[in-house]
């Protein structure tokens, strides 16, 4: 028996990033999948620390619109950067250490055409529309995250977490990458009252 | 076709106006947000419009709109990655002719193309 409380919220999100994935794949350079996804409960804290710092990280991250606090965010490791770029664009930007601005637009696209995947599926689900803001780009430690991404969700805020744990391989190089929503309560018990089954 | 590309992503506005070069399309202009793509678009007057959804400023919805009361018969064509079936309605309803989500391949853009007519 199936004691896992969130398989449904799981199930609806590893589809639509799955899809989302297959599609990323087909039309760039390099094979991307979904490895895991996990749903529970948490703060925005508690989200962030599913990527293994060394040091800083790079995150995009957008909210809905008319919706407070929906958060979706994506996080990225810097030192993987030339194989994230090179899996999604086919190149791999010249690296001097720091962020380029090129590459802080890659991410952003990447980020936004897969963090709204992971939204639209709930949603949908739901009958409901949310035009998402401008997806945002940081860059820090988890303690600068937590404290730009707490501007937007609120501090210490309790959510419903869909998180998930993406591969992408090109060539010879492989990464990770982690990608979460924060759900308000009542939308996550919506969710969960539609999809009992799923 | 004479094009205009409107993306707030300069390398997705790239990206476009490269395959749109392929295939033997003029790219009349880009704009990177809402305002730059009503001005632009009253000046070259293009055949089509490559509109994304989600940009500073003015979203795609509303760029539609204003596109339309300035021009009922433009064309334009939604490029997001935005699948909200509720939105995805109200695009169409509001006079899109189609909706290409991203991240789109080559032959969805073509196909999309191909079903425009020129005037």
């Amino acid at each position: 028996m199936n004691t896992n409380p969130y398989t449904a919220l799981e199930n609806l999100a590893a589809r639509s990033l799955e899809t989302c994935l297959q599609r990323i794949s087909r039309v760039s350079a390099g094979t991307w999948k979904v490895l895991e996804v996990k749903a529970g409960s948490g703060t925005l804290e508690t989200a962030l620390k599913l990527h293994a710092y060394k040091g800083t990280a790079a995150a995009v991250y957008f909210n809905l619109k008319d919706i407070a606090p929906l958060t979706a965010v994506m996080l990225f490791e810097p030192a993987d950067l030339e194989c994230i770029s090179k899996g999604f664009t086919g190149h791999s930007f010249p690296r001097s250490g720091a962020i380029t601005m090129a590459e802080e637009v890659m991410l952003t696209e990447l980020a936004n055409i897969v963090l709204n995947a992971l939204i639209n599926a709930p949603l949908n689900a739901l009958k409901k529309s949310f035009m998402p803001a401008v997806p945002l780009f940081v860059q820090g430690d988890l303690q600068r995250l937590a404290l730009e991404l707490g501007r937007v969700t609120g501090p210490g805020t309790n959510f419903k977490i869909i998180a998930a744990s993406i591969s992408v391989q090109s060539g010879n190089c492989a990464s990770r990458t982690e990608v979460f929503t924060l759900l308000p309560e009542e939308l996550a018990q919506a969710l969960e009252r539609i999809q009992p089954s799923a | 076709m004479k094009v205009l590309v409107v993306d707030d992503n300069v390398m997705t506005r790239g990206l476009i106006t490269d395959l749109l070069t392929e295939m033997g399309h003029q790219v009349v202009g880009e704009a990177e947000n809402g305002d730059e793509a009503i001005r632009v678009f009253s000046e070259a007057r293009p055949e089509l419009v490559l509109l994304d959804m989600i940009m500073p400023g003015k979203n795609g919805l509303q760029v539609l709109q204003e596109i339309r009361a300035m021009d009922p018969a433009a064309r334009v064509v939604m490029v997001t990655a935005v699948q909200q079936d509720i939105i995805s309605k109200e695009l169409m309803e509001k006079g899109a002719v189609a909706i290409l989500h991203k991240p789109f391949m080559y032959d969805e853009l073509e196909a999309v193309l191909a079903t425009i007519k020129q005037p």
